[in-house]
């Protein structure tokens, strides 16, 4: 069964809040990305004495702002959500969101280590309940629904690392259909020690530059951050006088039950999802001008998505924004959108940075190294997880 | 609301793996038996409701799910028996699913962890990491369906089995999907249990007393899943279903709930409760005296524990179960979640 197109509604972007380790807020990013800057250093966070990779993307701690002594409990995901909700909700105005879809993969994890490192050690229980409350995935988006007095339903998605763009797409889907008005979505997700020993285990990190799409590449490496976008009904947010930063206009999902972490390598996830974007948006792949990749410069990924955009696509621009700030996993749809927003807000091209020799199997245009002023119109953006989730949203410039 | 319905149930829990045994083991007052889960990092063992071993083997030899936690196996029977007891053939165009969990593959998390700390990140496992993504259980029950479409896994505390109901509901709804298989799963692990108790809401005792009153407050937990299949044919329609309030601050539950309720329309003759004798139950019970006080009160959790992700799921199976049986015309289910949430829904029975 499809849903009937004569009864969609547009669905306008009329807020975007990111904090990302490439800056805080949306002109920061803005400027990072348009410099190609890499935000990726060591780990201090934690012993990274016995991994492979010892490097991230850390979002700067010296953001967090307001009244620091009543939020001091708080987990770091919390203060990034914070801070990219107050500002994805100024352009609000009388609009009322009925719902809010957030996206994590990890929730408060690093606070779940602390809780067992002190049952280990013995050590004395003062903070422990604390660290309990404060773990869970919902906890970040309450207080960032809190700290900018905001009360509606929530739902989180734990989709891994599509789990920002399904947060997304799913809001889109409710939007467009008409059950609903107005809602916030977006993704969040902080660095912990099991999240990125796991990676490192699975030796899908990497010792060196995160190198997307290159033919030497050697394996991802984290980040953090996150992103929140205002999705509105186009025509109540035009009747409100709302500035409207974009319209997202298809969506399209897919699981690829291969492998629990590995996709088929056919390609056929990533396929599907970008086939089913095209088509929920009602346009050909000659239509869309830039792909801002998933593109995490594991062997699996690249290859995979690399063979999905080259049969599909062609020639098209595309650019994976993860080489310069790292892989922030239910973060990274959201902050993606974002950065997809400033490329069609902005006119220009993200770059790929740190590569050396481009894959020769793709047939794609890699922005290599520098971004590039492009007047582009439509943008398709990627994500794939564990689980063989993968997901693809397209927005459009106003 | 467009006419959805619920097509098809399945249930996995301390009291076995059917629904219509257990639902008869909890009219009569049958309670499950307890089990101790051992810490390696306390001083006591915590009191537990576990599903019986034979009641979670169906998937155990399955290439899929051989390596897999229990979570991942509660979810597969629950799922699949879901599917059956609906008529829809596995691999079916237009099926998606909608998970809901609480911790997750927590006993796997939780090993991996202890690894980690204990060994050193040099001797961390490679197969034990993928498990302990939230989205595990769906992606082996996507596996066994021969999915290839919608597979969402929500996260949130015990009403999150009532907000992946309300994803399908919407889903199903504008078309997206023709079926919707929504599961709600959680197992047990002594890290959750000392959690728990750090903050107040575990009992270390046999029983668990909803509405209990004062004194001996806490909830003993447990662990299964539960499946609805979702639709736009079958006996038993939803009628409404919340996509759920936060609470700020604990105070405010019952003032939460109370919209709920009201938003959710017309009282039930009957509500399943979400009360497991912990201090959220006095908000609960005052806010169905105030907006459904002809309901008729029934509560699973003193037979069945609180299973957490999977409990409201657990209640919306086992209200359907009844309305099929054709002793009630509708039914609500109410719960607030120990982290901030409430919902509830309506079911009735078709004319």
């Amino acid at each position: 069964m499809v849903s009937d197109p004569s009864k969609h509604r547009r669905v306008a972007v009329t807020g975007c809040g990111v904090v990302s380790p490439l800056g805080i807020g949306m002109n920061a990013n803005l400027e990072a990305l348009r410099e190609g800057r890499d935000a990726v250093r060591e780990v201090t966070a934690f012993d990274v004495s016995q991994t492979k990779c010892k490097t991230a993307g850390h979002v700067d701690a010296g953001f967090i702002s307001g009244d620091i002594r009543r939020r001091r409990r708080l987990h770091p995901a919390s203060h990034l959500l914070i801070a990219a909700m107050a500002e994805a909700v100024t352009g609000l105005g009388t609009a009322k969101p009925e719902l809010c879809i957030i996206g994590t993969t990890s929730g408060g994890m690093s606070f779940g280590e602390s809780f067992y490192r002190a049952l280990r050690d013995r050590r004395k229980s003062t903070g422990l309940a604390s660290a309990v409350v404060n773990y869970t995935p919902q906890k970040p988006v309450l207080d960032a629904l809190s700290a900018t007095q905001l009360s509606m339903p929530i739902q989180i998605i734990a989709n891994a690392c599509a789990t920002g763009t399904n947060a997304i797409g799913h809001a889109f889907s409710l939007i467009r259909s008409g059950r609903c008005q107005a809602v916030l979505c977006g993704g969040y997700d902080a660095l912990s020690e099991l999240v990125f020993v796991g990676f490192d285990a699975l030796q899908a990190s990497t010792a060196e530059k995160i190198r997307p799409f290159d033919a030497q590449r050697s394996g991802l490496v984290l980040g953090e951050g996150a992103a929140v976008l205002s999705l509105e009904n186009w025509e109540s947010a035009e009747q409100r006088g709302a500035q409207i930063l974009g319209e997202i206009t298809g969506y399209g999902v897919s699981t690829d039950t291969y492998n629990l972490t590995q996709p088929h390598p056919s390609g056929i996830g990533p396929k599907l999802a970008m086939q089913r974007a095209l088509a929920s948006a009602r346009i050909s792949p000659g239509d869309i001008d830039y792909i801002n990749a998933h593109g995490t410069a594991t062997q699996f990924n690249d290859a995979t998505e690399g063979i999905a955009i080259s049969e599909i696509f062609g020639k098209v621009a595309v650019s994976s924004t993860k080489s310069m700030m790292g892989h922030s996993l239910g973060a990274a749809g959201a902050i993606e959108a974002a950065f997809s927003l400033l490329a069609l807000q902005h006119g220009f091209l993200p770059p790929n940075i740190n590569l050396v020799e481009p894959d020769p199997q793709n047939t794609f245009d890699l922005v290599a190294n520098s971004a590039r002023p492009a007047p582009i119109r439509r943008v398709l953006s990627n994500s794939f997880g564990f689980g063989g989730t993968n997901a693809a949203i397209v927005l459009q410039r106003n | 609301m467009d006419r959805v319905t619920i097509s098809g149930i399945g249930l996995v829990s301390p009291l076995g793996a059917d629904v219509a045994v257990t639902w008869e083991k909890i009219k009569a007052g049958e309670r499950a038996s307890v089990s101790l889960l051992t810490s390696p990092l306390a001083d006591h063992d915590f009191p537990c409701l576990t599903v019986p071993r034979d009641a979670a083997r169906d998937y155990e030899r399955h290439p899929r799910l051989r390596r897999s936690s229990e979570i991942s196996h509660f979810a597969a029977i629950a799922g699949m028996n879901a599917l059956r007891d609906a008529g829809i053939e596995p691999g079916q165009e237009g099926i998606g699913i909608v998970f809901g969990v609480s911790s997750g593959g927590v006993r796997y998390t939780t090993r991996f962890y202890s690894d980690v700390v204990t060994s050193g990140a040099a001797t961390a496992s490679p197969l034990l990491f993928p498990e302990t993504v939230y989205n595990a259980p769906a992606s082996h029950l996507a596996a066994l369906l021969g999915l290839d479409g919608i597979s969402y896994t929500l996260v949130g505390d015990s009403v999150v089995g009532l907000s992946a109901l309300a994803m399908a509901v919407d889903l199903v709804a504008t078309g997206e999907l023709e079926h919707c298989v929504v599961v709600a799963c959680e197992e047990s692990e002594w890290i959750l249990c000392e959690a728990f108790r750090r903050s107040r809401f575990f009992v270390r005792s046999d029983v668990t007393r909803p509405f209990g009153g004062p004194g001996n407050r806490g909830t003993i937990f447990s662990e299964g899943a539960a499946a609805v299949v979702v639709s736009r044919t079958g006996s038993i329609e939803i009628e409404a279903v919340h996509r759920g309030l936060p609470f700020f601050k604990n105070r405010e539950a019952g003032t939460a709930l109370q919209t709920v309720l009201h938003d959710l329309g017309t009282p039930p003759e009957m509500v399943f409760t979400g009360a497991n004798g912990t201090a959220f139950d006095d908000a609960e019970l005052a806010a169905l005296d105030s907006v459904w006080p002809q309901a008729e009160r029934s509560n699973i959790k003193a037979a069945l524990g609180e299973s957490v992700g999977a409990s409201t799921l657990q209640q919306t199976v086992l209200a359907t179960h009844l309305l099929r049986s054709g002793s009630q015309q509708r039914a609500g289910i109410s719960a607030i979640g120990y982290n901030a949430m409430v919902s509830g829904a309506i079911l009735r029975r078709s004319a």
